[in-house]
């Protein structure tokens, strides 16, 4: 998990324009000023194209905070 | 039966008392054949179409959740929604596009005569279209188990509150209400009546009184001044915010009165500062279902052009849900102006917050919220146009205003109701204010002395009934 959020850390810093968020398996899109429906879409492909793989629709629709984005992450890199 | 209609005044009681004096495992059955009986009253031959849709998605919901087949599970989701989005289409959608196509096709020197459908559009098929189409998806993505019992399933469809009108209702809120036990709650009914009669003192005096001035304002027979046609179509703005804001506050209101709570529709729109968070607060049910169900899988899909992803999505999704209010160009250029609007924003954004740096806060705040506000003003002109032409006609009017206009002759012999119109709406905001200041919706009288309370009540009732219109006029999106 320590090394998804590390990979993760650069990419939501670099979309959500914001250095000082800590990344941590609670945090939501709430908690982010600049993580709306519009950012989350590129924030989805960065993490593809970080990881190099593709995620389904039905993957991240029920995603509620990053612990669960990790999951999935966890799931698709086994 | 409307529900400003002494039908439903005397409908909703009935049911009530009917509903408490019944043990708890027969009330939802009460409810179901209320809520049918509530659509046979207005329309008998529809009732059909509902019964198909929502036997079609519950047999369909069941058999997808049951299968781990996924070209199954798809199969199964691809009837459901289009069975139900096929009767959408044909009676509300086939006549325009059939009768577009053969005007475009005969401006290009081409004969076609359409065949066009001579029926009226089904009471209430946009709403619970929607509503059925958004429980199979999530009952497919797995955000919400099927229902399994078809009683509760048709009463979550159905429920007469929120039938004709909304809000759309998401399963996840909805349905687990109706599996539990409502006991009678004092606070929660009082609190339900309360919704209700300022949602009728929002329709039959603020909407219906300013419905005079709108119709005024646009019938295309009768010469306007430029101040008469800005202040009509600000009338216009408010009408439809009090008409179908009344309408949400009397469903939820209902709905409560059985134990149930159905989501919030409106949020004092007219306090966004920007056009994302006006449809945050406007039509809150409708605009969540279109993220949901429409912007979400299209910029998931779109993701990889990047910027042109979202821009591409939010002007389909948008366009889509101006021609979900109808059939009609108007519409559709309702829903194109909101989707450029956002767009716009969204590409502006870097500039917003350097301007917000630079100026002072209140004053960036109240000019976002005037633009905001400006920008709905003149989107909603199109929207309740008979034809583009009409609107663009009634804006072009705005600049034909002169000092000499502005005055209390402004409409005529209309002077009280126009004061009357004003006033009221006066009361609206300042009402709505207030209750922002307090965590719970129209609770903040609550520490109010009792007699002066109660004084308070028997005043409302005396204005509504004095000066509302029960001419039993239409809610605006009950035609949607």
């Amino acid at each position: 998990m320590n090394e998804i959020i590390l990979r993760l850390t650069p990419i939501m810093h670099r979309i959500f324009e914001d250095s000082t968020i800590i990344v941590t398996p609670n945090l939501t899109a709430k908690d982010i000023e600049k993580w709306t429906s519009m950012t989350n879409a590129i924030f989805i492909a960065e993490i593809e194209k970080e990881f190099a793989f593709k995620f389904h629709f039905r993957d991240v629709m029920n995603l509620k905070n990053i612990g669960d984005l990790i999951s999935v992450i966890e799931k698709k890199i086994a | 039966m409307a529900f400003n209609s002494i039908q439903y005044l005397l409908f909703l009681p009935a049911i009530f008392i009917l509903y408490y004096l019944l043990p708890s495992k027969y009330r939802w059955k009460l409810l179901l054949a209320a809520s049918v009986c509530f659509y046979l009253l207005l329309s008998i031959k529809f009732i059909i179409l509902l019964a198909i849709a929502i036997t079609v998605n519950f047999f369909c919901a069941i058999k997808s959740e049951n299968t781990t087949d996924s070209s199954k599970k798809s199969m199964y989701l691809h009837i459901a929604i289009w069975s139900s989005a096929l009767i959408l289409c044909i009676f509300k959608y086939y006549n325009f596009f059939v009768d577009s196509a053969a005007q475009l096709a005969n401006s290009m020197g081409a004969h076609f005569s359409p065949i066009l459908l001579n029926v009226a559009i089904p009471i209430g098929i946009s709403f619970y279209t929607f509503q059925i189409i958004g429980y199979s998806l999530d009952v497919y993505y797995g955000v919400s188990k099927a229902e399994k019992n078809i009683g509760i399933f048709s009463l979550y469809i159905v429920f007469f509150p929120k039938l004709l009108a909304g809000p759309i209702e998401q399963s996840q809120n909805l349905l687990p209400q109706l599996h539990k036990k409502q006991e009678f709650n004092y606070d929660r009914i009082t609190s339900g009546i309360k919704l209700i009669a300022w949602g009728l003192f929002k329709k039959v005096c603020i909407a219906d009184r300013l419905t005079f001035f709108v119709d005024m304002t646009f019938d295309s027979s009768i010469e306007h001044t430029g101040f008469q046609s800005i202040i009509g179509c600000y009338f216009l703005v408010f009408m439809i915010y009090a008409d179908f804001s009344g309408y949400s506050d009397i469903a939820v209101g209902s709905a409560r009165l059985f134990g149930f709570e159905l989501i919030k529709n409106f949020n004092r729109p007219f306090t966004s500062q920007n056009l994302t968070a006006f449809w945050k607060r406007w039509h809150i049910s409708l605009y969540a279902w279109f993220n949901e169900y429409v912007y979400n899988p299209l910029a998931f899909n779109f993701r990889n052009w990047k910027l042109w992803g979202i821009v591409s999505a939010i002007l389909i999704t948008l366009t889509l849900s101006g021609l979900w209010h109808g059939a009609a160009w108007t519409f559709i250029l309702y829903g194109i102006l909101h989707g450029f609007g956002l767009t716009t924003e969204y590409l502006l954004t870097p500039f917003r917050t350097k301007l917000k740096q630079k100026l002072p806060a209140i004053f960036y705040k109240y000019l976002s919220i005037l633009i905001t506000f400006h920008f709905f003003y003149f989107t909603v002109i199109v929207f309740h146009a008979n034809t583009v032409h009409d609107a663009f006609t009634i804006i072009k009017s705005f600049l034909q205003v002169s000092p000499t206009q502005i005055g209390w002759y402004l409409f005529g012999d209309n002077k009280i109701e126009f004061i009357l119109a004003i006033s009221f709406i006066l009361i609206l905001f300042t009402m709505e204010f207030w209750q922002s200041k307090t965590d719970t919706y129209l609770s903040f009288h609550l520490k109010l002395p009792i007699a002066v309370r109660w004084s308070a009540y028997a005043l409302f009732v005396l204005t509504v009934v004095y000066f509302g219109y029960f001419k039993t006029n239409e809610f605006v999106y009950a035609q949607f």
